[in-house]
C-alpha cells in the first residue's frame, strides 16, 4: 500500500463520492415526497438499496484504470520504483474506500429516514444462513461487483465492456449460488455455509488473477493478457474450490454429531443422529454407537436385545435393511437372510416399521407395496431369525401402519393405523387402534374414527394406553379442524388393553402432554401450552396436585416433562428471561429445585427432557446438544 | 571500467513477430550509449524490458551485478526513463505529479528539478493534459533527472523539443549527466543528434544488435570508397566488411567496415582509373549499416 498512490486515487475519483452525495439529496428528497405508506417509497428505497448502490460498486470498479489507458499512464505507474502489486492494492483500497464510505453515508441517511427502514426490513427473509437483509445483499452484491469489475477493468480501456461482462459475471455467480443454495438447503442443510463461501472465493479468485496480471503479464499485448487473465483464474479458482469442498469433506469427520431423534424406554434412551444410531445407557451413563443411520427401532426391556431399521443404499436387499442385536451393540447381525427375503411374497415391498416383544423374543415387522401404503403386511419371527409367519393386513383402506408395540404379557401387539379415503374419494383421514393376536393371528379393533390428536404411549407394564382425545364439542366428527389447525386435546385418557374400554380420566381441559409415572400409579400432565403441571392419582382417581411451571408458549415439545428417579421426581424444562433451566419436582410437587441448562441462552431452543433412572437427558435440537444431568451428583454432562 | 547492466540473450515475441533476438550488450558508467535502428527495430520494446514495463521471453538483465526478475522494483531507484510519448496522468498538475514522483525516489534532488524546470519553462501549477508535446517531455526529462540515476534510459524523447531545447538538453543535461557518473542509454532514430554526444554506438536490426562499438572506433573504421572504371565496372568481390554497394555505369560506391589495409588492397586489385576513401558522419554510417546492401556483418566489443 503506498499513502501517495492512495491519495492520487482519490484526488482522481472525486467526482464519484461526489456525485452520489448530490443524488443522495436528490433521494432523500423524493422520500420525503412520496407518502410514508406509499407503495412508491418501498420502490424507490428498495432499488436504492438493492440496484443503484450496487451500481455504484459496478461503475467505480469499471473505471478503475480507465485513466491508465486514457492517458498511457501504465508506463508511468510500471517504471516508478514502487511494486506493482502496491500499485494495484493502493488502487482497489483507495477505490474500496470510496464505495464503503458512500454506502455508508446512504445507509446512516436511509436508515434515519422515518418509514424507509421500516419498509426496508419488509424484504427481510430467514434462510439457513439467518435473516438476510436487504443492505446485506446490498452489501454483498456491491462489493463482488466492484471487485469484480476492478478484476476485469485493466484487461480493456472499453468501459461497457466491462461492465457488461462483470454484470455478466455477477448474475452468472448469483445464479450459481441460488442454485447451490437450493440444492444444499434441500440435500444437506448444514452445508448451506458453502454458499456464501463459494461465492466470496470466487470473488476472490477473480481479484487474485486480476492481481496476478497486473504483476506478471505483458501489458503490451492485449490478447496476451486476457489469456493470462483466464489462465489465473483458472489456476486460482480450481484449487481454491477443491480445498473448499476437501475442508469441508474433512470438517465433516470433525463437526459434532446432529441429532435427529431421541427415543427413551426405561432407562435407555435410542439417540438418532446423521452420522449413526447410539443407545444411551443411563445406568453405565454411557453413549455407544450402534450402527449406521437407522429410521425405526425396538428395545426389550428384559430381553436385552435391539431390533432397528437401518438406512439402505439403492440396490440393498430388505436383508440390509432389518437388524437385531444385544442392547450394548455387541451381536449385530440381520435378523432374516436373503433367502428368506427372496420369498416372492416380499418383491416390491419395504418394510415401515418394527418392534421386538418385552422379552426378546419376538419380532414384527410391517411390509407395504413400494408406492402403495394400503396393502400392508404384519410379520412376526423369532428373534433368531426362525418361525417367520405373514398376517396380510386386511383393513380396507388402511394406511400408515404403526406397531404402538407390544403388550405386556408379549402375546398381543398394539398397532394404529390411518383409514385413508379410496381414491376418488374426499374423506377427513382418521386414526384406529387394533388389538393384534401373534398367537391366534386374530384382529380387534380396539378404537375406530377417533380423532385421537396425543397418545403417551403403553404403560410401563404394557397394559394400558394413556392418549389425548378431543371431544365432539371441540371437534364435531368429521371435522378436519385438528389436521388443518392447531387443536390441544381436552380428554385425557386411558384404554386398558385387556378388556378395550376406555376411561376418561381428565376432561374440559387443554392438555400439551402428559407421561406414565414408572410405577404405572399416576399419570403427570402439562396443560394450557406448558403453562401447568398437574399429576393424576389413577388409584384416587383425582388430580393430587398441580402448579404453574412456565408461560403459555406456542410450539413447545411435548417431551419436554418426565418423570424421573422411578417416580419420585418430576423434570420440566422452562425458560426464564435469558436461560433455559432444568425444574425437578417432587413427585407430589410440593418442592423444587433449579438447574440452570448449561451453555443456554435467551435464543428459543426448547430443550426436552427424558427420564432415564437418576439421569436425566435433555435435547437442545436446535444448538445440537444432548446433556445429561445427574440427580444424585447435581452435575452436567455434555454428550454432543 | 565495472558493467552498471549487463543484457545476455534478450528475447521478445509479440505474438509471432520477432521483435527482440538473443541481445546482449553491457552499459558502463558515465558513458552515453545511442541505441540505434529504424522505426519498429525493437528499440523500445527493449527500453520497456529493461524498465520492468513488460517483461521478456528469454535472456537476462543484471544491474550492478545482480540479476533483475520481471516485477523487481528497488532498481528503478537508480533508473530514469523517458520515453517516445507522455505517459503522465493528464489530468495532474505539473508539482503534482513531481511530488508523486519524488516520494518513489529517496535520493530525489528537489533542488535541481527546482532549477531544471524553470529553466525548461515549466509551470507548476499547470495541468498536463494542457501541456505541448515538448513541455511534456520537458517533464519527463525533468521526472527522470530529478531522481539521480546512475542510469538514465531516453527512449526517442528529443524529437517533440524545439532545437534550442535539444541543443541544451543533449549538450547541457546529457553530458553533464554522463560527467557526474551516470550512463545514459539514448534510444533514437534522430542519428545526427548523438554525433555531438555518444560515446558508444548499438545498433538494433531486425530485433538484433548488428554493432556494439565505441563511436570514434566505428567512425574511424568506417568508409566509402568510391571506385571509377574506363567502360563497365567490373563485379564487387567478396571483401569482408562490405555494408552496402552501389554500382552505376563505370562507378562503384561502397561503405566498407572495418576498413583496414587488406580490404584496400582488394579493393585496389580491381584496378579502378580512380578511387576516392572517404570517412562518413554518424548518420552515413548508420545508413551504411540498416540500408538496403548485401548480408551485415556484425560489430561487437
Amino acid at each position: 500500500m503506498n499513502g501517495q498512490l492512495i491519495l492520487r486515487e482519490w484526488k482522481e475519483k472525486i467526482e464519484f463520492p461526489l456525485f452520489f452525495l448530490a443524488l443522495l439529496i436528490v433521494i432523500v428528497g423524493l422520500l420525503a415526497a412520496v407518502p410514508q405508506r406509499g407503495e412508491g417509497l418501498l420502490l424507490l428505497a428498495g432499488s436504492v438499496v438493492l440496484v443503484f448502490l450496487p451500481g455504484l460498486g459496478l461503475l467505480i470498479g469499471a473505471t478503475a484504470f480507465s485513466a491508465e489507458f486514457k492517458d498511457g499512464a501504465w508506463e508511468f505507474l510500471f517504471s516508478r520504483p514502487v511494486r506493482k502489486s502496491t500499485v494495484w492494492i493502493s488502487k482497489l483500497i483507495a477505490l474500496c474506500g470510496y464505495l464503503a464510505a458512500t454506502l455508508l453515508v446512504y445507509y446512516l441517511v436511509l436508515s434515519a429516514l422515518p418509514g424507509v427502514r421500516a419498509r426496508l426490513s419488509e424484504f427481510a427473509f430467514d434462510s439457513d444462513l439467518g435473516r438476510i437483509t436487504p443492505w446485506m445483499l446490498c452489501l454483498a452484491l456491491s462489493f463482488s461487483l466492484f471487485i469484480i469489475a476492478f478484476s476485469l477493468s485493466l484487461l480493456t480501456d472499453k468501459l461497457f465492456q466491462v461492465v457488461f461482462l462483470s454484470g455478466f459475471l455477477c448474475l452468472g455467480l448469483f445464479a450459481l449460488s441460488s442454485f447451490l443454495f437450493f440444492v444444499l438447503a434441500r440435500i444437506e442443510s448444514r452445508f448451506v455455509f458453502l454458499v456464501p463461501v463459494i461465492w466470496g472465493l470466487a470473488v476472490a479468485g477473480i481479484a487474485a488473477a486480476s492481481l496476478a496480471v497486473f504483476c506478471r503479464e505483458d501489458f503490451s499485448q492485449p490478447r496476451r493478457k486476457t489469456l493470462g487473465f483466464l489462465k489465473w483464474s483458472a489456476l486460482l479458482l480450481i484449487p481454491a474450490l477443491l480445498c473448499v469442498l476437501a475442508a469441508a469433506w474433512i470438517g465433516e469427520w470433525f463437526r459434532p454429531l446432529q441429532c435427529i431423534d431421541v427415543q427413551p424406554a426405561g432407562r435407555f434412551a435410542f439417540v438418532q443422529t446423521d452420522r449413526g444410531s447410539y443407545l444411551y445407557d443411563a445406568d453405565r451413563d454411557k453413549l455407544m454407537r450402534l450402527a449406521g443411520r437407522s429410521w425405526e427401532w425396538g428395545l426389550s426391556a428384559g430381553g436385552g436385545k435391539i431390533v432397528m431399521l437401518r438406512e439402505v443404499s439403492k440396490g440393498d436387499g430388505l436383508e440390509s435393511k432389518l437388524w437385531i442385536m444385544d442392547k450394548d451393540g455387541r451381536n449385530m447381525k440381520r435378523l432374516l437372510s436373503a433367502q428368506q427375503f427372496a420369498d416372492p411374497r416380499f418383491k416390491k415391498q419395504d418394510i415401515s416399521d418394527c418392534d421386538i416383544s418385552r422379552e426378546g423374543a419376538r419380532v414384527a415387522f410391517i411390509t407395504y407395496p413400494l408406492n402403495h401404503w394400503r396393502r400392508g403386511h404384519l410379520w412376526t419371527v423369532n428373534s433368531d431369525g426362525t418361525d417367520l409367519r405373514d398376517y396380510p393386513i386386511d383393513f380396507p383402506n388402511a394406511g400408515l401402519w404403526a406397531i404402538n408395540g407390544w403388550t405386556g404379557d408379549d402375546r398381543r401387539l398394539l398397532l394404529s393405523f390411518m383409514e385413508i379415503a379410496p381414491e376418488g374419494e374426499r374423506k377427513i383421514p382418521s386414526r384406529w387402534l387394533v388389538i393384534f393376536s401373534a398367537e391366534t393371528g386374530a384382529w380387534q379393533i380396539v378404537t375406530e374414527n377417533f380423532s385421537m390428536f396425543y397418545s403417551f404411549g403403553l404403560s410401563p407394564a404394557g397394559d394400558k394406553l394413556g392418549a389425548g382425545f378431543h371431544s365432539p364439542q371441540l371437534v364435531p366428527p368429521g371435522s378436519s379442524k385438528p389436521f388443518e389447525v392447531y387443536v390441544t386435546p381436552d380428554i385425557l385418557a386411558v384404554f386398558d388393553l385387556a378388556t378395550l374400554s376406555r376411561t376418561d380420566i381428565l376432561t374440559g381441559r387443554s392438555f400439551h402432554a402428559a407421561r406414565w409415572d414408572p410405577t404405572e400409579t399416576r399419570i403427570a400432565f402439562l396443560t394450557d401450552q406448558g403453562k401447568n403441571l398437574g399429576v393424576y392419582s389413577l388409584a384416587e382417581s383425582r388430580v393430587t396436585a398441580e402448579r404453574e411451571v412456565g408461560s403459555e408458549t406456542k410450539n413447545l415439545p411435548r417431551n419436554m416433562m418426565d418423570w424421573a428417579d422411578g417416580g419420585r421426581k418430576i423434570a420440566v424444562t422452562s425458560r426464564f428471561d435469558d436461560h433455559y433451566v432444568l425444574r425437578i419436582f417432587n413427585g407430589d410437587l410440593g418442592s423444587e429445585k433449579n438447574y440452570r441448562i448449561p451453555g443456554s441462552t435467551k435464543f428459543p431452543t426448547h430443550p426436552t427432557a427424558f427420564g432415564l433412572g437418576t439421569k436425566i437427558l435433555i435435547e437442545e435440537f436446535q444448538k445440537n446438544r444432548l446433556l445429561v444431568f445427574d440427580l444424585a451428583t447435581e452435575k452436567w454432562r455434555k454428550l454432543f | 571500467m565495472s558493467e552498471l547492466l549487463k543484457v545476455s540473450g534478450l528475447g521478445k515475441k509479440f505474438g509471432k513477430k520477432r521483435v527482440l533476438e538473443d541481445v546482449s550488450f553491457a552499459l558502463e558508467p558515465g558513458r552515453v550509449y545511442g541505441l540505434l535502428g529504424l522505426n519498429g527495430e525493437g528499440k523500445t520494446t527493449l527500453a520497456r524490458i529493461l524498465m520492468g514495463v513488460i517483461p521478456a521471453d528469454r535472456g537476462a538483465v543484471l544491474f550492478k551485478g545482480e540479476t533483475l526478475r520481471f516485477g523487481a522494483a528497488a532498481y528503478k531507484r537508480e533508473v530514469g526513463f523517458v520515453p517516445e510519448d507522455s505517459f503522465f496522468y493528464g489530468w495532474m498538475k505539473v508539482g503534482e505529479l513531481l511530488r508523486l514522483n519524488a516520494s518513489f525516489y529517496p535520493k530525489w534532488d528537489a533542488d535541481r528539478v527546482r532549477t531544471l524546470g524553470e529553466n525548461l519553462g515549466l509551470d507548476p501549477k499547470a495541468r498536463i493534459r494542457t501541456l505541448s508535446r515538448g513541455q511534456k517531455l520537458k517533464l519527463g526529462l525533468v521526472a527522470a533527472i530529478g531522481a539521480a540515476p546512475d542510469l538514465l534510459i531516453l527512449d526517442d524523447p528529443t524529437s517533440g523539443l524545439d532545437v534550442p531545447t535539444r541543443h541544451d538538453f543533449l549538450r547541457g543535461v546529457i553530458r553533464d549527466l554522463a560527467e557526474r557518473g551516470t550512463a545514459v542509454l539514448f534510444a533514437t532514430h534522430m542519428v545526427h543528434e548523438l554525433e555531438r554526444i555518444a560515446d558508444h554506438l548499438i545498433i538494433l536490426q531486425g530485433g538484433r544488435i548488428i554493432l556494439d562499438r565505441r563511436f570514434e572506433e566505428v567512425k574511424a573504421a568506417t568508409r566509402r570508397v568510391k571506385l571509377w572504371f574506363d567502360g563497365e565496372a567490373p563485379e564487387w568481390p567478396a571483401i569482408e566488411g562490405t555494408l552496402s554497394v552501389e554500382g552505376e555505369a563505370g562507378r562503384i560506391e561502397a561503405v566498407v567496415y572495418p576498413w583496414s589495409g587488406a580490404v584496400e588492397d582488394g579493393i585496389r586489385s580491381l584496378a579502378p582509373t580512380r578511387m576516392e576513401v572517404e570517412t562518413l558522419s554518424l548518420e552515413e554510417i548508420f545508413v551504411g549499416f540498416v540500408g538496403s546492401g548485401p548480408a551485415r556483418p556484425t560489430a561487437r566489443s
